[in-house]
């Protein structure tokens, strides 16, 4: 038994890293297990929602080999999400792809981080942060007592910050951007990759809102911000080129 | 799931006093801050989203390599001179470079200091101090000034939040604990900045 301050661990986890620091006096058996369960339930969630997992609930759907109200109850819950996301943002942010295949890979991330992080409170955890490719539930603050720091990476080098926000107690961050994976936001009105911001990132309590404001109002561009602060609690700091 | 969702839109603005309230107070402490940082290093955390040209903290100046072909790319643009051909003395360094009192010795970095004026480039002001040796051969460049992060513009909308400009400073920032970025795939996660908070102890 070895009582540790900080655990940290990392994994690969839908398609990127899932990162988590915990801040709690505790024992590490303790934190290891915690991780065990977000990292089963992380890779449980790709299994079903995963595009390039041929034998997927999202694959089999688009084959046509699954109807979606036959689908897991997870699957609905998304779908039902995804749709009333697509509706809020008035088409800006889609669940589909251009051609027409299911892709909800821009909800899925934040969704199941958020599942995950409900595993680390049932667990009696109090003061972490669970990231998964740099979307990010906090729960309580540092061992400092300072709340949790985040970086926004700048978007024209990634290698930089480009600027720090302090996370409120419970909250989450999520940005969508152009950087690492190419241009991979679409807009759902136009069926075009395009965006006049860099990069788009939401604070608020849920992740999996976050991260679905984040992709919407990443397309949304200058409303973007607008948008987002119209949801009680959500705050929105957008990164553009300077002219 | 619809216990999920947030309320949408709000159902009454706040009164004009109370919209107006956090911008005076925030222009307070924003004022107290910038004089409190008056004259303080560059990529000092502000509240306000600094124009001024910072200047490199002279007490640690970066320091780039003495091969001159290795300067890129502060040295890059052409429109600095570099030419190693040292201006007299008579020209002020804008810091006192740390030269080594080292033994008279041909080779060593002990020449003249000098410092260029100050640039103007496509990402901000730059300014330059080259050292020669005895021989005037150019053995040494320290950036005095290097350009505010010009290339990105910053919006928030609302001043609930705390958030800090970080200029040019990385990540060795010992006040990051995570960094949020566009999602980097599990073989760019070793480059990328999260890959640095999840090792260091």
């Amino acid at each position: 038994m070895t009582i540790a301050l900080n655990h940290k661990f990392v994994a690969k986890a839908m398609g990127t890293a899932a990162s988590l620091h915990i801040d709690d006096v505790c024992d590490a058996e303790v934190a290891e297990q915690a991780w065990r369960s977000v990292v089963d339930l992380l890779w449980g969630i790709e299994q079903k929602f995963s595009t390039f997992i041929e034998t997927s609930e999202i694959s089999r759907i688009s084959r046509g080999e699954l109807h979606l109200l036959d689908a897991s109850r997870e699957v609905i819950e998304v779908f039902d999400a995804c749709t009333w996301l697509e509706h809020a943002s008035n088409g800006a942010f889609r669940a589909r792809r251009p051609d027409g295949t299911l892709d909800p890979a821009g909800f899925v991330k934040g969704w199941a981080t958020q599942r995950a992080s409900r595993l680390l409170t049932e667990q009696g955890l109090n003061n972490w942060y669970l990231s998964v490719g740099g979307d990010i539930q906090t729960a309580g603050r540092q061992s400092s007592g300072e709340l949790w720091s985040v970086g926004i990476v700048d978007p024209t080098d990634d290698q930089q910050v480009r600027c720090i926000v302090e996370i409120p107690e419970g909250f989450a961050i999520a940005t969508s951007g152009v950087a690492a994976r190419g241009r991979h936001i679409w807009d759902g009105r136009t069926d075009q990759f395009v965006s006049p911001l860099l990069s788009f990132s939401v604070v608020g309590p849920d992740l999996m809102w976050a991260d679905a404001f984040a992709t919407a109002g990443f397309v949304m561009g200058a409303q973007g911000s607008i948008w987002v602060e119209g949801f009680d609690r959500y705050q929105a700091i957008a990164i553009s080129a300077q002219g | 799931m619809s216990q999920n969702r947030p309320p949408i839109g709000r159902q009454s603005k706040p009164s004009f006093a109370r919209q107006v309230m956090p911008a005076v107070a925030l222009t307070a402490v924003g004022v107290g801050f910038v004089s409190m940082l008056d004259g303080s290093t560059a990529g000092s955390v502000g509240l306000t989203d600094a124009t001024t040209n910072p200047v490199v903290d002279p007490n640690t100046p970066t320091t780039i390599v003495a091969d001159p072909s290795t300067t890129a790319p502060v040295a890059q643009p052409t429109n600095t001179t570099l030419a190693p051909t040292p201006v007299p003395a008579t020209a002020t360094p804008v810091t006192a470079a740390p030269v080594t009192a080292a033994p008279a010795n041909p080779g060593a970095c002990d020449g003249d200091v000098v410092a260029s004026p100050s640039a103007q480039f496509r990402y901000g002001v730059i300014q330059l101090q080259t050292q020669f040796t005895k021989a005037n051969v150019l053995c040494n460049v320290t950036v005095l000034q290097f350009p505010n992060d010009r290339r990105t513009s910053v919006q928030i909308n609302n001043y609930a939040l705390p958030i800090y400009n970080q200029e040019a400073a990385k990540i060795h920032s010992a006040k990051i604990r995570a960094v949020s970025g566009a999602t980097y795939s599990w073989q760019a996660y070793v480059a990328a900045l999260q890959a640095v908070l999840d090792s260091r102890p």
